[in-house]
């Protein structure tokens, strides 16, 4: 209980924000890496590799003076919502898988779906309304009457 | 009187019916936009970017800008209503918005953002009539040095006077211009950053990009938070939206102020609609002779601001239309819709498409317009959408993204990628990381690096051309001075912050 007490400063350290800054150093690191792979060039006459590496490393500069910066800020540490922000993404996964194999519609029913189940109480009848009203606006205005490259339903 | 006829053929084709619908669409989209918290106006923009590549180029930049300014103006409704800032710069109009509206004076509050608005716009577009056609002819004298130069200056400005910290904005604008940087370079044809992934072969899309930062994170932001303390809406009618003449008498002069501080402001870069707002407020508290009744339903205060930050918009086409430099992440996005359609910004586009520049600007005029009519006799129905319950709304929103996304060119690909950004938005919200400066840097990074490759041509590889060419010394001095006093000033403070906006 003793020993950490000293360095208890006014603030403790911010680990969130920490982690944060941390990845973007080495984001940056990972792009100036990656740069390598390309002839560089010069400065003159900059070859392919020549700006990944230059973006890379002034970010990750960025990244340490953040590190440093940002250890003990007082920002508190941001709640996550996991829970609705899955369900949420999950739906654009639905639709993604199924838009090109069966069509508008399906893919439309399958995320408008996953997606009220980030919202609690799921009601019924709206989701039902949702589902046709978007089912048919898509048909409608973005199959029919724009064009777009997809289908209503295909089996 | 050449520029006179111009103007006029501007109007002439602005006012065909095509440009009327298209103008009408984009503003009724924006108010709507606007109005709704949660949406703000670069996520319907991104969104209705697909749709306008089946356009006409004209109509679609009549349509995309029609979005970005007609947000403005919804802004206010539900700040004044619920006190809600659907956007940072509506934040400010909250401060006297709503406690107006808690005194009854919600009707009147409301016509009053909506006249200064129009003032604020109109001041606006005479500037840019009169402005854009000089700086184009001053930019005819630009190399790729200057260009070069300024564009750095435009990019450092807009990331370090946001909201919020300075550095993280700088650290974002260098992942946006490495974000830039995937798919085949043009001057080697090395694939950089694909993955092996044949869809990145052209870079990733500028709409996939915007849909998810400002489209899917803004919901993932919203999504599964608590409600319970959301206010019902009093209705407005027609009636008590009638101004007095001492309402009057108090908000003339304000408005004019916010309308050409807002002006000045938009006009240099990296100043937004959010900072002009905040400084025409801090302007009227100052010279008012009875500041204590700001905070508490002061006209002014609602006023003022609110043309300053449609000023401000409208003025942010003045630089991005004559120069082809964008100040801020929408007129980036307006920049790449144009180049999308296979027009050029820049001095070039005034003046050998005078038709069209004359008709987006007498456009805008036109838009301001309906927007007055769709604010004051139609605010029942802003009123009643702002009723939409949010559980109904994301979902109809990631609807659009889906197949917006998805008719780009058919493919799933775009909406896994859009997934990424979506989630990738939403962490660097968690850390306050700004999500604007790295579309900036997304769209203006190549660019400067186009200009830095031609302008090392044409110098023969000497160096030192950016600091002999004098503008251009000039810019990079301004855009060095402007980094060590973001530097200094965050290592002097650690957690600097220009302002101190009002999350919603």
């Amino acid at each position: 209980m003793t020993e950490g007490s000293h360095a208890a400063g006014p603030a403790r350290l911010n680990v969130g924000e920490i982690v944060a800054a941390v990845l973007l150093t080495l984001a940056g690191l990972y792009v100036a890496w990656e740069g390598t792979h390309f002839p560089l060039g010069t400065v003159v006459r900059m070859g392919p590799g020549f700006v990944p590496v230059a973006l890379g490393l002034m970010l990750a500069g960025i990244g340490v003076l953040l590190t440093l910066t940002v250890a003990r800020s007082p920002e508190p540490t941001p709640k996550f919502y996991v829970v609705p922000v899955a369900w949420v993404c999950s739906g654009l996964v639905a639709f993604g898988l199924l838009a090109e194999r069966f069509g508008l519609v399906p893919a439309t029913a399958a995320m408008v779906v996953l997606c009220a189940l980030a919202e609690r109480p799921v009601r019924l009848v709206p989701l039902a309304l949702l589902i046709i009203g978007l089912s048919a606006l898509g048909a409608i205005v973005f199959v029919e009457a724009l064009k777009l490259p997809m289908s209503i339903v295909r089996w | 009187m050449d520029m006179l006829v111009q103007v006029l053929a501007g109007f002439q084709s602005a006012l065909t019916p095509e440009a009327l619908f298209y103008c009408f669409i984009g503003v009724t989209i924006g108010t709507l936009v606007g109005v709704l918290p949660g949406i703000g106006p670069l996520a319907a923009i991104s969104l209705a970017l697909p749709v306008t590549f089946y356009l006409d180029p004209t109509l679609a930049l009549i349509m995309l800008a029609g979005i970005f300014y007609g947000a403005q103006y919804g802004g206010s409704t539900a700040a004044i209503l619920l006190n809600i800032a659907g956007d940072a710069s509506s934040a400010v109009t909250c401060l006297d918005g709503y406690p107006l509206s808690r005194q009854g004076r919600a009707g009147v509050a409301l016509f009053v953002t909506t006249i200064a608005s129009f003032i604020g716009g109109s001041v606006a577009i005479l500037a840019l009539i009169g402005l854009a056609p000089v700086l184009a002819r001053l930019a005819l004298q630009f190399g790729p040095a200057e260009y070069f130069s300024i564009m750095l200056l435009g990019l450092i400005a807009a990331s370090t006077l946001s909201v919020g910290s300075p550095v993280k904005g700088l650290a974002m604008v260098l992942v946006g211009s490495v974000l830039g940087l995937v798919g085949m370079d043009v001057n080697s044809g090395q694939l950089r950053f694909t993955y092996g992934f044949m869809q990145l072969i052209d870079g990733v899309d500028l709409a996939v990009i915007a849909m998810g930062l400002f489209g899917l994170s803004e919901i993932l932001t919203n999504v599964g938070r608590d409600r319970s303390k959301e206010k019902p809406i009093s209705r407005v009618s027609l009636r008590s939206m009638i101004p007095t003449r001492e309402d009057i008498r108090i908000a003339t002069m304000p408005a004019m102020r916010g309308s050409l501080l807002g002006t000045a402001m938009g006009t240099l870069p990296g100043i937004g609609p959010t900072i002009a707002s905040f400084m025409a407020y801090a302007l009227e508290k100052r010279v008012s002779r009875t500041p204590e009744r700001f905070g508490k339903g002061a006209l002014e205060g609602v006023a003022s601001p609110e043309a300053a930050n449609n000023a401000s918009v409208q003025a942010a086409f003045i630089p991005t239309l004559s120069l082809g430099i964008p100040g801020n992440a929408v007129m980036a996005v307006m920049l790449g819709a144009m180049m999308i359609h296979g027009v050029v910004p820049g001095p070039g586009f005034l003046n050998d498409q005078p038709e069209m520049f004359w008709g987006l600007v007498a456009s805008f005029w036109i838009g301001n317009l309906m927007l007055l009519i769709l604010n004051i006799p139609l605010i029942g129905i802003w009123v009643r959408i702002l009723a939409i319950p949010y559980q109904l709304l994301y979902i109809i929103i990631v609807f659009f993204i889906c197949v917006g996304v998805f008719s780009l060119r058919g493919s799933s690909f775009d909406i896994f990628l859009v997934l990424i950004f979506g989630v990738a938005g939403y962490l660097l919200t968690l850390f306050r990381y700004p999500l604007a400066p790295l579309l900036l840097g997304f769209i203006l990074g190549p660019m400067i690096e186009q200009y830095f490759k031609r302008a090392m041509l044409i110098a023969r590889g000497d160096i030192t051309v950016f600091a002999m060419r004098p503008l251009s010394a000039v810019f990079l001095a301004l855009a060095l001075g402007l980094l060590v006093v973001t530097v200094v000033t965050f290592l002097r403070n650690r957690q600097s912050t220009i302002l101190v906006a009002e999350e919603n």
